[in-house]
């Protein structure tokens, strides 16, 4: 979708870099040109977990010139049966010292750079600002808001993938040029409420599938050649075997990219996403009810079919900015020292909420270790309340 | 009529990929498809809609499918 090449040519190939390269320098749509644009290129891959590592192999093997890898974590065994840049004798080992081992083992041409530290708001944009092309393997949320922010921000272009079970997407963002990350999934999902690969599984060789569609798509944004993934979400399904294709426009509502942005810095992701204890995540699975049953909920106690309590866990000050009619307010805190407890009914329904749905989350697990069987928390919290059933209300 | 398009969790819920509804609010075509499949339920709180290509925002009830619209469901996962 009419972006320019990414990256200027190189200077000259060596006689052994030619000899490499001979099946890419034949491809006309390639060329001398396109592998000097490979070999000036600098590549950042967001993590060297299941779709890095292919990831990671396929471009130095492509003779991308500079690879970046930022990966804080160490080689687990239970990685071995996905990450396939990493083998039986880097188990414990560093896993961005382990890829770039690999790497260099498969092309010595290559130029690694780690940076084995957490991404995150205070070093990304800095990171960032050394590539120009971010390849997105991250495994949370967190991490994929901001990494989406921090390209938006800068205005790079970055490759998107996404695995889990037998299920993969991938894409292409650029606000330059189409749409962002937010664009296609403007809020995160209520926490707890999607498992993550740890928890749920995935089929290791879905990380080839989609992460070889992410190298297809930083080649060709980098050469400047094909129709990119750029407005198109690619979604694969493995069990039925088929890819499907989404188009996606850039959304003028944008929060970060639309024409009134809201996010003009970078946020606090973590808070964002409701990033929550284990524990948490447990207590929500299947307690967790969505804003339009509480709507229900709430005309039934008001026509007199049904009884409960409304809490909202919150802390005072963000009561002073908006409430949901007929809430109670006991903060967080109190569930966790236990004083909210001798306040609670045990004869009703108890229901709780906080902004985005993580300290509800955290509240419900300490009711559902009091025996409070039936209690439940409003995913999305007061957030999705005001965006989808009273949007007269602020957000904060 | 609207097209719905199902995607992974969703498309696993509803045991289809693509469905008509009945064109209406958002919430009254999500209400049609958790009726008719019950398993979407649990699902669709968690999934972006995308409305003829466009993420939507804000109440549901206030965003409406005319006839021959096309909305995707798509249930965000964060692995790699
Ligand atoms: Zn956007």
């Amino acid at each position: 979708m009419g972006a320019p090449a990414l990256v200027e040519p190189a200077g000259e190939l060596s006689i052994d870099e030619v000899r490499r390269y001979s099946r890419h320098l034949i491809i006309p749509d390639v060329g001398m040109t396109g592998q000097k644009r490979l070999k000036r290129a600098r590549v950042l891959c967001v993590g060297a977990g299941g779709l890095g590592s292919p990831a990671l192999m396929y471009l130095a093997a492509a003779g991308v010139g500079t690879l970046g890898i930022v990966e804080f974590d160490v080689v687990d065994e239970s990685n071995l049966q996905r990450q396939i840049i990493h083998g039986q004798s880097d188990v414990g080992r560093s896993k961005a010292e382990s890829a770039r081992d690999s790497i260099t083992e498969i092309n010595p041409f290559v130029e690694v750079v780690i940076h084995p530290e957490r991404l995150d708001s205070s070093n990304v944009m800095d990171l960032f600002a050394q590539y120009d092309l971010i390849v997105d393997g991250t495994d949370n949320f967190a991490t994929r808001y901001l990494v989406n922010d921090a390209c938006v921000l800068l205005g790079k272009p970055y490759v998107w993938g996404s695995i889990y079970r037998f299920d993969g997407q991938a894409s292409v963002f650029w606000a330059e040029y189409g749409p962002c990350y937010r664009c296609l999934y403007p809020e995160p999902p209520p926490p707890g409420m999607v498992p993550s690969c740890a928890e749920g599984g995935v089929l290791g060789v879905l990380c080839a599938s989609i992460g070889s569609i992410q190298v297809t798509e930083a080649i060709k944004l980098i050469t400047g050649i094909g129709d990119s993934l750029l407005g198109r979400l690619m979604v694969y399904d493995a069990l039925e075997m088929n890819y499907r294709q989404v188009k996606i426009r850039k959304d003028p509502n944008c929060a970060v990219c639309g024409v009134n942005p809201t996010v003009t810095e970078l946020i606090d992701y973590d808070a964002f996403c409701g990033v929550i204890s284990d524990a948490a995540a447990e207590a929500a699975r299947d307690s967790t009810i969505s804003v339009h049953d509480l709507k229900r909920m709430l005309d039934e106690r008001a026509a007199g079919e049904r009884d409960f309590v409304l809490i909202d866990v919150r802390e005072p000050i963000e009561w002073e900015i908006v409430t949901i009619d007929g809430a109670e307010l006991i903060p967080k805190g109190a569930f966790l020292d236990g004083s909210a407890l001798e306040k609670l009914p045990t004869d009703k329904q108890i229901v709780l909420h906080c902004k985005v749905g993580g300290r509800s989350a955290e509240a419900l697990a300490v009711l559902k270790g009091a025996g409070f069987a039936d209690a439940v928390h409003v995913g999305g919290g007061i957030n999705a309340w005001v965006s989808q059933i009273e949007p007269e209300k602020p957000n904060y | 009529m609207v097209t719905v398009r199902l995607f992974a969790a969703a498309r696993a819920a509803a045991g289809h990929d693509r469905v008509d509804a009945t064109a209406g609010t958002l919430a009254e075509v999500l209400a049609e498809l958790i009726e008719r499949y019950p398993g979407l339920g649990p699902v669709l709180p968690r999934c972006s809609y995308l409305l003829d290509e466009m993420a939507v925002h804000g109440d549901h009830r206030e965003i409406t499918l005319d006839d021959g619209s096309a909305l995707d469901i798509l249930p965000p996962f964060a692995g790699g």
